[in-house]
């Protein structure tokens, strides 16, 4: 048999031992002694709440794990920042010192292994490279020098053409193919 | 709402409020108020007596946030207690300890189990989509120790209802299940869940109503006919 709807919330309230005012108490009670179904239904509710309750229940603290929890609270607030006891200030030093020799190690650490980093790329770099000669040292050294030269021989070239305009060194197309002793002839 | 006073027997039983633990305390004990007064200040004895007051509460929170696991809910459990020591100077004392110290618990349990969720999904993919997929593992992995229970049908049984309790659980949305949750596990009244979640009482009564009708559809296997 089911509830009646219009009191499932007195119901529940009557449960949850909730039912506070006199006057619905009192007529939740004369409506139970008439109805079955909600007399069934808030034996249920209640057999269901007792089971619901007893698997919630935490199984007990040993006295162990009481003193253990209770332990750490206490710990916890007797350290806490800004109470101030004869040793607090040392304690509160050990992590800063901690923190600066953390400090020392990491810069001394950065410093010698940067040239095992950075140096040995540098020699690699280096390394990898063509090697010059020192002859071609020399050269790449005296570059601007030999462009000079190079610059001033095709300027002694153009000054010293003679009149008949003729290039030294260069054949006389007039005297092209005739022999030393003044012959022409032509060259086939 | 202890488990016997949801016995169907004795259905207008009263809870007890969540000050419960310092109203158990004895009459020489010293209060909340005093206690959270002398932390403040401090005092480590005070300190140890809050933990020794709310160790067990703030666990448990964490145990049915995580799943039910015994060992993450510690990890839990402990983060949300130095949580709530670290936060204590911001307690203004406009509403009782316990309530702020739920409050301040909830919100640390949710955090680490969004947070571990996340690394979750990073570091085991698999597990996640398992669980994302409704279950929490196999009915082997739910089973209880045998020494906590000598019947093997009995354990088998509870493991089956933990996985479905959980199941259950993972349908809801998060203010579902934090309302639910501090309902039926913490015991906190409506104006007390209204008051940590921050919530209006109507709207938490909501949350629970939509809650309790989805816990129960989804275990109608385990409702008596």
């Amino acid at each position: 048999m089911q509830a009646c709807r219009n009191h499932n919330e007195t119901l529940m309230l009557d449960v949850l031992d909730e039912l506070t005012d006199p006057r619905v108490r009192r007529d939740w009670e004369g409506h139970l002694a008439s109805c079955t179904g909600c007399r069934t239904e808030k034996e249920r509710m209640l057999h269901l709440l007792v089971q619901v309750r007893a698997s919630g229940s935490p199984p007990e603290l040993s006295d162990a794990e009481a003193r253990r929890m209770a332990g750490a609270v206490s710990r916890e607030f007797r350290n806490r920042p800004g109470r101030v006891s004869g040793s607090g200030w040392s304690f509160r030093l050990v992590p800063a010192l901690a923190a600066a020799c953390v400090l020392v190690i990491t810069v001394m650490a950065g410093y010698w292994l940067q040239d095992s980093f950075f140096g040995a790329g540098r020699v690699g770099d280096l390394a990898s490279e063509p090697q010059l000669e020192p002859p071609d040292l020399d050269v790449v050294k005296h570059l601007d020098l030999l462009r000079d030269m190079d610059t001033i021989e095709k300027l002694i070239q153009i000054v010293d053409i003679p009149d008949n305009g003729l290039v030294p060194g260069e054949p006389n197309p007039e005297t092209q193919g005739t022999q030393p002793d003044g012959n022409s002839h032509v060259v086939a | 709402m202890s488990a016997d006073k949801l016995n169907p027997d004795d259905p207008n039983a009263r809870r007890d409020l969540p000050v419960a633990p310092a109203r158990e305390a004895s009459a020489t004990a010293p209060g909340d108020d005093e206690l959270v007064r002398r932390a403040r200040n401090d005092d480590p004895r005070a300190i140890a007596q809050l933990v020794d007051r709310y160790q067990k509460k703030v666990y448990g929170i964490a145990y049915q946030f995580c799943g039910f696991d015994k060992s993450e809910a510690q990890d839990m459990a402990q983060e949300a207690l130095l949580q709530i020591f670290r936060n204590l100077k911001r307690f203004e004392g406009r509403s009782q300890f316990s309530t702020w110290l739920y409050r301040v618990a909830v919100n640390a349990c949710l955090d680490s189990r969004r947070r571990r969720r996340r690394w979750s999904h990073i570091l085991f993919p698999w597990r996640a989509e398992r669980q994302e997929g409704g279950s929490t593992g196999t009915v082997i992995d739910n089973i209880p120790a045998p020494e906590e229970d000598g019947d093997p049908l009995s354990n088998v049984s509870a493991g089956e209802l933990k996985r479905d309790v959980m199941a259950a659980l993972d349908t809801l949305s998060a203010k579902q299940h934090i309302v639910f949750q501090l309902k039926v596990f913490q015991d906190l009244s409506i104006p007390e869940i209204a008051e940590v979640t921050g919530m209006a009482e109507g709207t938490v009564k909501t949350h629970l109503f939509r809650a309790t009708q989805a816990v129960r559809a989804q275990l109608r296997r385990w409702v008596a006919p």
